[in-house]
């Protein structure tokens, strides 16, 4: 918006965009209006009047001119009643007064009448100490109340596990209802019956059924919603807060923990900070637990005559660097693999890989241990525009048109899809979900396009909306050469229609699709893990760049194309060469001239050859080719694929060192554990999925016994002989800013209050547009299609270590659709046996519309239930074969 | 000169066939004034429950950070206040204690009165740490409150 006007609020004149509000350009003048229904997420509603305020414009004479007064100012007409700042937009010259005799009387009323009904409840009540109507009452209120008749009064209830609801101290500012609907698409949130009756519950007054996020009582600005998990626990005086970046999902949302003594209490939003502002998923909000849980390792461990027993840190870290240096002295370098990493902040992914490559010579390193096959370090660098300015969070949700590709986002990056919701709802987003589950954002409420495809068909999928965007021809603002490889992939692509037929979608609904997405001024695409773990990602991640340019996401200038990865820090895990064929800044170690600062910086001459990608590792380990695995922060033995091949691998290993928190499965298998410290333990910087650099702060001191992975890599560096000497993860940040593409100039101190997302001055990786074609596999076989994907509840070996989210997220089941399950003969919560080409696992069934027919779905991260027991996918994918058994034995 | 020596000694004949008033503490203690502020009591009501909600408002009041409250919430079927809150743990650190009664006054509840015990002298540190079953009045003292 260009045009500005100019408001005078308590005499100071400012001038602000045309269509702001009073309460917003009063802040920006620095006065403060106080507000409670209003929200920067939410529209205006005017349901509270609290931010009364008095509105008045230049009289007016003969000839439409100012009248001016005696002492020359203008004179102004002020409205004969006050009006709510929040729902009266600015125009120009308008005058507002905060302070006048009337504003005051009124905002006064007001108090009073909000008063009328509200209990005395400040001492036993959550919300005291932080309580907006608390402080607007000593700020604005009477000292006295003039009421004399018994107060109206409801019965306090609990709204699930969560949510605790004493009505008695509602405001009735719709905030939490309004929030549920318009960001959580969840609608579970009403008010029954009205005026001073009006009491907020659920519709049926049954335990919500939503995302249990509480973000109601985080908006709620009295204590009327209050959560449960932290009821009566501590004062808001008595906790020091540190804000963190939440470890769960990609999005990033800055944590607020509060800290009692060495206790974290509870996690909240930050109201005007980070990514998130207030925002946080059920998974930051109570994910936190296991931090304080009583199972967490107290000191490393070391396998000596067959058993592990706790261990020295420094006795370790010997053992650790002397395995190491004999293991590459008997059998070179490439023996050794590092994997896993995603989880690390920034500095310590780029120390893990330092270690591998600069000390070890090794470059056997990679995050992406749940891979099922090799994807090139720089795919999903060039498929999200190399380093071109990207889409933001909140572009994203001002999008004209966004297409999901793949992922279920309530799992995977909740923010992302509650943006979408927000977009949805209030700028005319549409969006368009290509899922073979009717995930919660293909739910038609949202008014957007589901594109059901047969699993196993995605790139099939991919290609067809490229095809059909480029029949329009090539898009314009692409890069001359682009443009014709463009052309000259339409011809090789063909026509929708064959897309059609194997996809299950009509080539109209294709075309459709395409059309929305290359029309859209604003638009995004959105993909994830289902895409880059899946066994045809690299064909996969090289459709997205080619459907990127087709249809103008990719432009010379811009990338409105997310990653939304699989891990909090997946993005700094490949900016830091957590990959076996990249360094850190996405360079080719076969460019001299572009490796040379690393190699002057680490000492070393680096190994020119691409290194082995996870499931390589895997295979290689397995078959004893490498002898020793370094795994960090990663259930390994529950995640990576193919249960069989990895128990194989660990027993063929001569060493096997694993950092992590927990005595994990993959853990009780290594010769040394390290015991490190959780992300609330320490500072440092991650990535989101926007490329935005965000530090989190150290909320508590590590657990007695562990230590951050970055010390425990340093140390074995110096124990390995090299002269590491980083005293903070600043050091390490200072270097990777030196030497990094893509981070040049970045100081840790511009990373507060808010990083910025990185962009590179040229494109990282040039354009390749080629046609993406899967390489010729077995054929999956036959059976239903294993489908699997992130939840919401669970994300991690992490997150089922606290009492919250466990509790929530119940027992795996398997979900099958109705007609399936009726043809198996399964009924609802029956037991059934699901058998892939490696093995099988048992649990009980659901029966799951949104699943289509034809396959069965079983969300991962649930502790009892290892997917990867059913063995490798083949193909485009894992075929199992599911029946009922009559044992009850869950998971087994 | 003579006379001033005898005005001298008058005021020390004087004193010399007045009564006492060294006390003979710890056989004889005195009575403290209504006012007076010793150690801490925490109060019940009438029908015994504690009158303590675990606000920790004297906490935020004391100028000496003495107070440690920890809430919790009551069992219904056994509850120790009138509401659904109660100080799981009520702590005074008598040592940091400055005996200035300004989490009597800002007890909202009634709850807490510094009371005339001065005996508060004991081989231990740890032992100044006063807890809630040292503070709480017996069951006898329901509704007892101190006359200010
Ligand atoms: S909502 Fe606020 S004003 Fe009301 S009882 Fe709670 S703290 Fe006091
Ligand atoms: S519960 Fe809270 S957020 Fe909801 S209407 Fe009442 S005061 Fe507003
Ligand atoms: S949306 Fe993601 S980053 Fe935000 S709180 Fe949830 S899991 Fe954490
Ligand atoms: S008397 Fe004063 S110093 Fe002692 S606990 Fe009470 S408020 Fe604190
Ligand atoms: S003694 Fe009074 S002020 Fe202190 S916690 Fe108990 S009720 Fe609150
Ligand atoms: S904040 Fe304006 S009416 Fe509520």
């Amino acid at each position: 918006m260009s045009a500005t006007v100019k408001v005078t609020v308590d005499g100071r004149t400012i001038e602000v965009p045309a269509g702001t509000l009073i309460t917003d350009a009063a802040r920006e003048a620095e006065v403060h209006v106080p507000i409670f229904c209003a929200h920067s997420k939410l529209p205006p509603l005017g349901a509270c009047r609290i931010c009364v305020v008095e509105v008045g414009m230049p009289k007016l004479g003969p000839g439409r001119l100012p009248v001016t007064g005696a002492d020359g100012a203008p004179e102004i007409a002020w409205l004969p009643k006050v009006q709510t700042g929040c729902t009266t937009t600015v125009a120009d010259g308008m005058h507002v007064r905060t302070d006048s005799a009337v504003a005051v009387k009124a905002r006064k009323g007001v108090m009073e009448f909000l008063l009328v009904n509200h209990p005395l409840d400040c001492p036993v009540c959550d919300e005291g100490g932080e309580c907006q109507l608390q402080d607007l009452a000593f700020a604005f209120g009477a000292d006295f109340s003039r009421m004399a008749d018994a107060k109206r009064t409801f019965v306090s209830e609990d709204l699930g596990p969560i949510v605790k609801k004493e009505a008695n101290r509602c405001i009735v500012c719709m905030r939490c209802v309004r929030y549920c609907d318009e960001m959580m698409g969840d609608d579970a949130l009403t008010a029954h019956q009205r005026g001073v009756l009006t009491e907020i519950s659920s519709f049926n007054r049954q335990p919500l059924e939503c995302e249990q996020c509480g973000n109601c009582i985080e908006v709620c600005p009295v204590g009327a919603l209050t959560a449960l998990p932290y009821r009566f626990k501590a004062r808001p005086w008595d906790l020091r807060q540190h804000i963190t970046v939440c470890p769960y999902c990609p999005a990033g949302c800055s944590v607020r923990l509060g800290v009692r003594g060495m206790e974290i209490l509870r996690a909240r939003g930050t109201e005007f900070r980070g990514v998130n502002q207030e925002y946080l998923c059920v998974r930051g909000r109570f994910g936190y637990e296991f931090v304080s849980s009583p199972d967490r390792l107290s000191s490393p461990l070391l396998r000596l005559g067959g058993s592990l027993a706790p261990a020295g840190f420094d006795e370790a870290v010997t053992y650790a660097a002397a395995r190491l240096r004999d293991i590459a002295a008997a059998h070179g370098p490439q023996a050794i693999a590092f994997l896993g990493g995603d989880k690390l902040n920034l500095e310590e992914q780029y120390l893990f890989q330092k270690l591998a490559r600069g000390v070890l010579g090794t470059s056997n390193v990679d995050a992406r241990t749940r891979a099922t096959a090799r994807l090139p370090g720089d795919a999903i660098l060039r498929a999200t525009g190399a380093g071109r300015p990207s889409l933001t969070l909140d572009q994203l949700s001002r999008a004209g048109e966004a297409l999901v590709l793949g992922d279920d986002l309530q799992g995977e990056a909740p923010y992302v899809q509650s943006l979408l919701i927000l977009g949805q709802h209030q700028n005319g987003l549409h969006l368009t979900v290509a899922h073979p589950r009717r995930v919660k954002l293909a739910r038609s409420k949202f008014g957007g396009e589901w594109l059901a495809l047969k699993p196993g068909s995605e790139l099939t999928l991919v290609n067809a909306l490229t095809a059909a965007s480029l029949e329009a021809g090539v898009p314009a603002g692409v890069p001359a050469e682009v443009g014709a490889a463009l052309a000259s992939l339409a011809s090789a692509l063909g026509s929708p229609e064959a897309g059609a037929r194997e996809t299950g979608i009509s080539a109209d609904d294709l075309r459709r699709a395409a059309k929305r997405l290359c029309a859209a001024d604003q638009k995004a695409i959105v993909f994830g893990r289902a895409y880059t773990e899946h066994p045809q990602a690299a064909a996969l991640v090289q459709a997205i760049e080619n459907l990127g340019w087709a249809s103008g996401a990719l432009t010379a200038k811009r990338a409105s194309v997310m990653f939304v990865g699989p891990q909090h820090d997946s993005q700094g895990a490949l900016d830091m060469g957590l990959t076996p064929d990249r360094l850190p800044g996405y360079v080719d170690p076969a460019d001299a001239a572009a490796r040379r600062p690393f190699e002057q910086q680490w000492g070393a001459a680096l190994d020119l050859s691409p290194g082995l990608s996870a499931p390589e590792i895997l295979e290689a380990a397995a078959e004893g080719r490498v002898k020793a695995l370094w795994i960090v922060a990663d259930e390994w033995v529950k995640s990576a694929p193919d249960r069989a091949r990895i128990e194989r691998a660990l027993e063929r290993c001569e060493l096997v060192i694993v950092n992590d928190l927990f005595l994990t499965a993959t853990a009780k298998r290594a010769h040394v554990v390290f015991a490190a410290a959780s992300f609330a333990e320490k500072e440092g910087v991650a990535v989101n999925c926007e490329r935005r650099l965000q530090r989190s702060a150290r909320a508590i001191s590590p657990r007695r016994g562990a230590r951050p992975d970055g010390e425990i890599f340093q140390a074995v560096a110096r124990g390995l002989g090299a002269t590491w000497s980083y005293r903070t993860p600043e050091d390490v940040f200072r270097e990777i800013a030196r030497l990094t593409p893509g981070y040049q100039g970045l100081s840790w101190a511009q990373l507060l209050p808010l990083g910025p997302q990185w962009t590179s001055p040229a494109p990282l990786a040039g354009p390749r547009i080629a046609p993406a074609i899967a390489p010729a596999a077995a054929e999956a076989g036959d059976g239903l299609w294993m489908l699997s994907g992130g939840t919401l509840f669970l994300q991690g070996s992490l997150s089922y270590r606290g009492a919250q989210l466990p509790k929530l997220a119940g027992e795996a089941r398997a979900r099958l659709h109705p007609d399936q399950a009726q043809r198996l003969g399964i009924g609802d919560g029956d037991t059934v046996e699901i058998a892939g080409s490696g093995g099988s696992v048992t649990l009980a069934a659901t029966l799951d519309d949104a699943v289509p027919a034809g396959s069965v779905f079983v969300p991962y991260a649930f502790r009892e239930c290892d997917l990867n027991r059913l063995g490798a996918p083949a193909g485009a994918g894992l075929r199992v074969r599911v029946r009922k058994t009559a044992a009850a034995l869950v998971g087994a | 000169m003579l006379k001033e020596l005898g005005q001298g000694l008058g005021v020390t004949l004087g004193n010399l066939f007045k009564k006492p008033f060294t006390v003979q503490y710890p056989e004889e203690k005195l009575e403290m004034f209504p006012r007076f502020r010793g150690l801490h009591i925490l109060t019940r009501h009438e029908d015994g429950l504690e009158r303590c909600v675990g606000c920790e408002l004297c906490a935020v009041a004391c100028p000496a950070d003495a107070i440690f409250v920890k809430a919790a919430e009551n069992d219904p079927q056994r509850p120790n206040t009138h509401g659904e809150r109660y100080a799981e743990r009520y702590e005074i650190n008598m040592l940091r204690c400055i005996f200035c009664g300004m989490c009597e006054e800002a007890c909202p509840e009634d709850a807490i009165y510094l009371e005339k015990n001065y005996e508060l002298s004991d081989y231990d540190r740890d032992a100044f740490i006063y807890t809630k079953d040292e503070l709480l009045v017996g069951p006898e003292k329901s509704g007892y409150l101190p006359q200010r």
